[in-house]
């Protein structure tokens, strides 16, 4: 029954559209005005638009380098949420009941414990002496110990640890949406359970897969506090170049087209990813 | 349906689940060192460094602060998230999946840039390094989180219920204080503790909107860390793990953690 259509809905959405659009929308179109400006020398700006910032962006070998360190990072991290967010994702799939809200919350524990307590964690973890070293001397795969902290693997892992949370429900909402027929349908045509996942489970599984590395890989790339501490100034990535720009450096419109970049890059991936969605040779799975 | 063997996938999952709980337990169990550095205590356990957590007022206060931001922001935004999640399933007009995308939003926006355009626009109106400038910031992260938990809610909501109300005389205000606020009311509390949590732990955008003087715990902990890392850090960030973890609990008693995470 569709009759109830209430004239008072508009009305309810007004309040948060009228906040997010005076703190969040001018906001950003402020920002994307103020990447045009001109750092003076002096620390003031100068409000006269020009292109430098971007173009010192795009010569520079030292920003070019701190993007493709971003895009390195993220691309390892989305691989390994893959390969260890698949398996979690179908084992979910067979669980019921409090053995899974069990595990459920175990999953989701990374997105709920504080971004500093868990990246703390990872810095005693991973600490020349730490646990994790101090398992690779004793079982003799090193004779030193490996740097994990202040380098890009250290930076890999705590990132790995915090988003394969999405790649594990993406996949798991997609297992969850495939016609359980077609499994049954495959095992009673005699395939043995690892054909009938390779060729029914997997391909309908693909719409998670690939919504997941999105999402994993865009949230890779903007990350700011866990590269922040297991980074820091010794190895930066992009969001952490805007931090510097903004409350060291003070050069604000240099690090808002920093910023703006680093959206760009990754709406450019969303977007991309849709166009395949819909036009890609995968049609039919997506359907 | 058979499907793949369970065992290997049961071992894999036991695994995947101590990777991903391993940093939060390390620091909970150096939370308890007698020793002054980040030992995992082996033989004997102190509570020395709890102890130590009240000789550091700066913390305490900066607790202080977080607690009530916390609160304003989270009332805040369950009221604005609320409001809009009723209008975005009440009303069908053209615009529809874009204001709902647009409320979305500050989710998909990296926080830093969030962070950045309001420094940028607090200077401007003078709201820089004020708490009712943290408190803006935060109702702008947390809004999404209420709308999506509030929405999750309202899904399973049966409508016929509000009909048979207004046949039996009640009006528009009525029937919603008496059926449908009671029956939306775990979803709205849900996303208030959502809120709450998100704003409590929020960092980067309170980073650049803060200022030096105004400091709250995750800030607090983080300047901290970046030059010394003792167990007083870790004996904090494992109060405040308890107290999240008990946070969590009531959440997913209220509405189930999935239906929350899952409906993106």
């Amino acid at each position: 029954m569709k009759a109830r259509e209430w004239p008072g809905g508009l009305l309810l959405l007004g309040p948060a559209c009228l906040w997010l659009g005076a703190f969040f929308l001018i906001p950003l179109v402020l920002m994307l005005r103020l990447s045009f400006y001109a750092f003076l020398p002096t620390g003031g700006i100068q409000e006269a638009l020009q292109v430098a910032n971007y173009v010192k962006v795009f010569t520079d070998s030292y920003y070019l380098g701190i993007f493709l360190r971003t895009i390195r990072i993220s691309l390892l991290v989305t691989l390994f949420a893959l390969l260890l967010g698949y398996p979690e994702a179908y084992y979910l799939t067979g669980l019921r009941g409090r053995a899974k809200a069990l595990v459920l919350i175990a999953v989701l524990s990374p997105l709920i414990v504080s971004a500093v307590t868990r990246t703390f964690g990872w810095f005693i973890l991973l600490a020349n002496n730490g646990l994790v070293n101090n398992l690779i001397l004793a079982l003799g795969l090193s004779d030193t110990p490996v740097k994990l902290i202040y380098s890009e693997t250290g930076i890999v892992i705590g990132l790995t640890h915090v988003l394969v949370p999405f790649m594990v429900l993406s996949i798991y909402a997609a297992l969850q949406r495939r016609d359980p027929s077609l499994v049954r349908a495959a095992e009673t045509l005699g395939a043995s359970p690892v054909r009938t996942f390779l060729e029914v489970t997997l391909p309908l599984s693909l719409p998670g897969i690939v919504a997941g590395s999105v999402l994993v890989f865009t949230l890779a790339m903007s990350a700011f506090v866990t590269p922040a501490i297991l980074g820091g100034t010794r190895v930066r990535v992009v969001a952490y170049l805007v931090y510097e720009e903004f409350l060291l450096s003070l050069n604000w419109p240099f690090g808002a087209a920093l910023a703006l970049i680093l959206v760009l890059f990754t709406m450019t991936v969303v977007v991309g990813y849709h166009r395949w969605l819909e036009r890609g040779r995968w049609g039919e799975v997506f359907r | 349906m058979r499907g793949l063997p369970r065992q290997p996938l049961a071992i894999f999952n036991l695994l995947f689940i101590a990777f991903l709980l391993a940093p939060i337990v390390v620091v909970i169990l150096v939370a308890f060192t007698p020793e002054g550095w980040l030992k995992i205590p082996t033989t004997r356990f102190s509570l020395r460094w709890f102890y130590a957590i009240a000789k550091h007022p700066e913390f305490i206060a900066a607790f202080r602060l977080s607690l009530l931001i916390a609160a304003t922001a989270s009332v805040l935004a369950t009221a604005l998230g609320t409001l809009a999640a009723l209008g975005l399933i009440r009303s069908r007009f053209a615009g529809r999946d874009l204001v709902n995308s647009f409320l979305l939003s500050p989710l998909m926006v990296p926080t830093v840039v969030t962070g950045i355009s309001l420094l940028y626009f607090f200077s401007r109106v003078g709201l820089a390094s004020t708490l009712t400038g943290i408190i803006v910031g935060h109702v702008i992260v947390t809004i999404p989180y209420v709308i999506r938990t509030v929405s999750a809610s309202l899904a399973g909501f049966d409508q016929s219920l509000e009909r048979a109300a207004m046949n039996l005389g009640a009006n528009r205000p009525q029937t919603f204080f008496r059926i449908t606020l009671p029956l939306i009311a775990p979803g709205i509390t849900a996303g208030a503790i959502f809120a709450f949590i998100v704003s409590f732990d929020e960092l980067t955008v309170t980073l650049f909107v803060s200022g030096p003087k105004l400091a709250t715990l995750p800030i607090r902990i983080y300047n901290h860390i970046t030059y010394i890392t003792d167990p007083l850090v870790a004996a904090i960030s494992a109060a405040i793990v308890f107290m999240t973890l008990g946070a969590v609990l009531s959440l997913e008693r209220l509405v189930g953690l999935d239906r929350i995470m899952g409906s993106q």
